[in-house]
């Protein structure tokens, strides 16, 4: 079992807007691996989307987490896909 | 935030008749404008703004649940609606569930945030255990606005 990380800013307002989440969601469901997503001092199971909307409302970058077999696969993915959705807002 | 601070009572459907996604909107917003919240004549442009934001991907964010949001010049401050359907509507939503809980979001043009904060207390709120089992088997109207009243009292973060 494997552990990786990443930082990504949340560019233009500061807002994580729901599509984003959603996709983010989405995406975490593909892996094996749990991860967790991170903003403020609010920690999200990232494969619920009830959980992630928790971190709207919150500030500065979003933090991913993933542990397990596929979690560097998970993270590389995540964080690819939140750097484009997250520079769009 | 609490819940009452953007679902005003008079904006609360328990008994929802639409049945696609432009008629569920359309119902919502006519809700709203009956509130006070909404001049008649901005329904159609307010629907619009909605059913656009719906375009880039749908708001059924899965578990029955939806939030149709977008921004416009129409309200001066964060209004919204809910809506509860029986029999649930295809919103094409990510997990393909039909949609019992619509909770319908407006804000003003040039203002950042407000929306964020309701849809964190909205999360807030349907992780509570059971919550959408008690809100989706509520009697009436009443039992929905008792359920929101008694969430707004206990907080949580």
């Amino acid at each position: 079992m494997s552990e990786c990380s990443a930082e990504i800013p949340v560019e233009g307002d500061d807002s994580l807007h729901l599509r984003p989440m959603q996709l983010l969601v989405e995406y975490a469901n593909k892996f094996q691996s749990n991860t967790q997503a991170e903003r403020g001092d609010k920690t999200a199971d990232a494969k619920s989307i009830l959980d992630v909307m928790m971190l709207a409302a919150e500030k500065g970058p979003l933090r991913l987490h993933a542990a397990g077999a596929d979690a560097d696969e998970a993270i590389r993915a995540l964080e690819d896909l939140m750097r484009a959705e997250l520079r769009k807002e | 935030m609490r819940l009452a601070d953007f679902i005003l009572e008079e904006s609360i459907i328990s008994d929802l008749q639409a049945e696609t996604k432009p008629d569920v909107i359309a119902e919502l917003v006519r809700a709203i404008v009956q509130s006070g919240c909404i001049e008649p004549e901005a329904a159609d442009s307010v629907i619009e703004a909605l059913l656009q934001r719906e375009e880039i991907g749908s708001t059924g964010v899965g578990h029955g649940v939806a939030i149709p949001h977008a921004k416009h010049t129409a309200v001066r401050r964060l209004v919204g609606g809910y809506a509860r359907s029986d029999g649930g509507v295809d919103f094409a939503s990510s997990d393909g569930a039909p949609v019992r809980s619509f909770f319908l979001l407006l804000w003003p043009e040039g203002v950042i945030g407000p929306h964020l904060e309701a849809i964190a207390r909205v999360s807030q709120v349907l992780r509570r255990d059971h919550f959408l089992e008690r809100l989706h088997a509520a009697a009436d109207k009443k039992q929905i606005v008792d359920l929101f009243a008694e969430a707004d009292r206990e907080g949580g973060s």
